[in-house]
């Protein structure tokens, strides 16, 4: 049992290691997609604009400065681009050389999102720091509910990265699972409440939308930090979360096993 | 003339490759109606709280996502398969062959592929400001006229942009998504620009100007464009075109090839 848990140690931090050396080689590249991320920010500006004259859906201008700013937070700390590169290297071949390493590549690919986000922690805090400043929401936050917000955070990750991963792994079968993602992040764009709080959608709208993983990945979390939901509330949010991070793992783990049988059988 | 049919063959060609991808075909049509649901779900939500954005009226915002979408078309038809590989070119070295063809480089680099199935995005795009139009001030020539000069300028300002930041991969030669900065501004183009607060209007004028990208001819479709933004417009779009040839020209001068 010792000897697993040290063996797993230091497999961690090996792999975390070699994985921040690429990084730090192209740091630029990061940064960049880092200020690629601006949508939520123009979301603010705009609804802001919008609550100028009085609150708009039972939101005040504070309300969405405070919103979107979450938002963007959540955005940046659950960035996945793992359809990519794991398809990729599936078409070509060269998860061969993956399999080859005594550890199921799913961590390789886990330890490069956790070193992107390494990365973005010295910069995303004090700009939205700065942000609550500016638009003074910090009172729209309630400081009590940050350790359920870290826990809804991570939530939020394991869904998507296990959704994205789902996806990527679909290239075992076809060379067409980049195009899918495209259509992924539009709907979680709009169901995850990146580009409004779906509280300003109709009820109906809102229930259907609460049944997908979206809202869990972006809205839920961001209501759980302003301090919005009610107990009852939390228990589902939570438990929706648990739901389709189960959901997605379970997906993830069945396309792994089939896809390989078919990989070895295609003889790469 | 000789560029005139340089671009028909390449165009020709171009369509030729397409056609043997065709499986994309189906998830291009469903990613477009998605964009296009998406956008128009996000202006429903605006106007089923507000009469007004930025003092524009939901058929003035319809005709400017519209123009939106056009834009982004002209980026994944033109801009992407193109300068989206300059990185690429100067990474692997192939960028010496480009230069050895006998033919103006930057045109080579700039207008070699076409990504046709993203075109219907345009056309949707076209719908949706000639639905605003005609809610509007209605389809009249000169205002069609205008609205196509104002895109035409506004299509030459985002080519200059995207070359010039796709030109610095001449130097930084690690860095393959560069392009990406125009996003982080372009997004604020499907809202007016009077939108946003004063600083960010300051920005998206001067400094990177995406309002005479898509608000600007937005504007001159249905009919609130002043003279001094359309003047504006067509001087910033031939300044800008000027300054990315001579930063080709620079880049393309001081380039060692990827081997030495």
């Amino acid at each position: 049992m010792r000897t697993t848990l040290a063996r797993r140690w230091r497999l961690a931090r090996v792999l975390l290691s070699v994985t921040l050396a690429a990084f730090i080689e192209y740091r630029a590249e990061v940064l960049i997609w880092m200020i690629a991320g601006t949508l939520p920010l123009i979301m603010m500006f705009i609804w802001m604009g919008l609550a100028a004259n009085g609150p708009v859906g039972g939101y005040a201008a504070a309300d969405f400065a405070a919103y979107f700013l979450l938002v963007f937070i959540l955005r940046q700390f659950t960035v996945c681009w793992v359809v990519q590169p794991l398809s990729r290297d599936i078409r070509l071949g060269e998860m061969s050389a993956r399999l080859m390493r005594p550890l199921d590549p799913y961590w390789m690919y886990v330890a490069d999102h956790i070193v992107a986000l390494a990365m973005r922690l010295p910069i995303v805090p004090p700009v939205v720091l700065l942000g609550f400043i500016l638009t003074g929401a910090f009172v729209k936050l309630s400081l009590v509910a940050l350790p359920l917000f870290l826990l809804a955070l991570i939530g939020a990750w394991l869904i998507r990265f296990n959704m994205h991963y789902s996806l990527g792994l679909v290239a075992f079968w076809t060379e067409q699972a980049t195009s899918f993602e495209g259509l992924l992040f539009t709907i979680y764009m709009v169901f995850g409440g990146a580009l409004f709080p779906i509280g300003l959608l109709p009820p109906v709208a809102r229930e259907i939308i609460a049944l997908t993983p979206f809202p869990y990945m972006i809205g839920f979390p961001v209501d759980v930090m302003l301090g919005k939901l009610s107990t009852v509330e939390l228990l589902r949010g939570f438990g929706m979360q648990l739901l389709w991070t189960v959901a997605f793992i379970g997906a993830r783990q069945l396309a792994w096993r089939r896809g390989l049988r078919r990989y070895a059988a295609v003889g790469a | 003339m000789r560029y005139v049919a340089l671009l028909r063959i390449f165009m020709a060609n171009s369509i030729q490759l397409e056609l043997e991808y065709r499986a994309n075909l189906l998830i291009d049509f469903v990613s477009s109606l998605l964009g296009f649901g998406s956008g128009l779900v996000v202006i429903y939500a605006m106007f089923s709280h507000a009469t007004a954005i930025g003092g524009w009226s939901l058929p003035e915002a319809i005709a400017l996502f519209g123009v939106f979408m056009i834009f982004e078309a002209f980026i994944e038809v033109f801009l992407y398969p193109n300068l989206g590989k300059l990185p690429e070119y100067v990474r692997t070295g192939n960028m010496d062959f480009m230069l050895l063809k006998p033919l103006s480089s930057q045109f080579l680099v700039s207008f070699r592929f076409f990504n046709i199935w993203r075109a219907p995005d345009a056309i949707v795009g076209s719908a949706l400001l000639g639905y605003g139009m005609l809610q509007t001030g209605g389809l009249a020539p000169g205002s069609i006229l205008l609205a196509a000069i104002m895109l035409l300028a506004g299509a030459v300002t985002t080519y200059a942009i995207w070359c010039m930041l796709t030109t610095t991969a001449f130097w930084w030669v690690r860095v393959s998504n560069v392009m990406e900065l125009f996003n982080a501004f372009f997004v604020a183009g499907r809202f007016p620009v009077t939108a946003f607060p004063t600083w960010v209007r300051v920005i998206l004028t001067f400094i990177v100007p995406i309002a005479f990208i898509t608000t600007v001819p937005a504007s001159a479709a249905v009919g609130r464009l002043d003279w001094p933004m359309a003047l504006g417009s067509l001087a910033i779009a031939a300044g800008f075109l000027l300054l990315s040839h001579l930063f080709w020209r620079w880049a393309v001068a001081n380039y060692t090839s990827a081997s030495s």
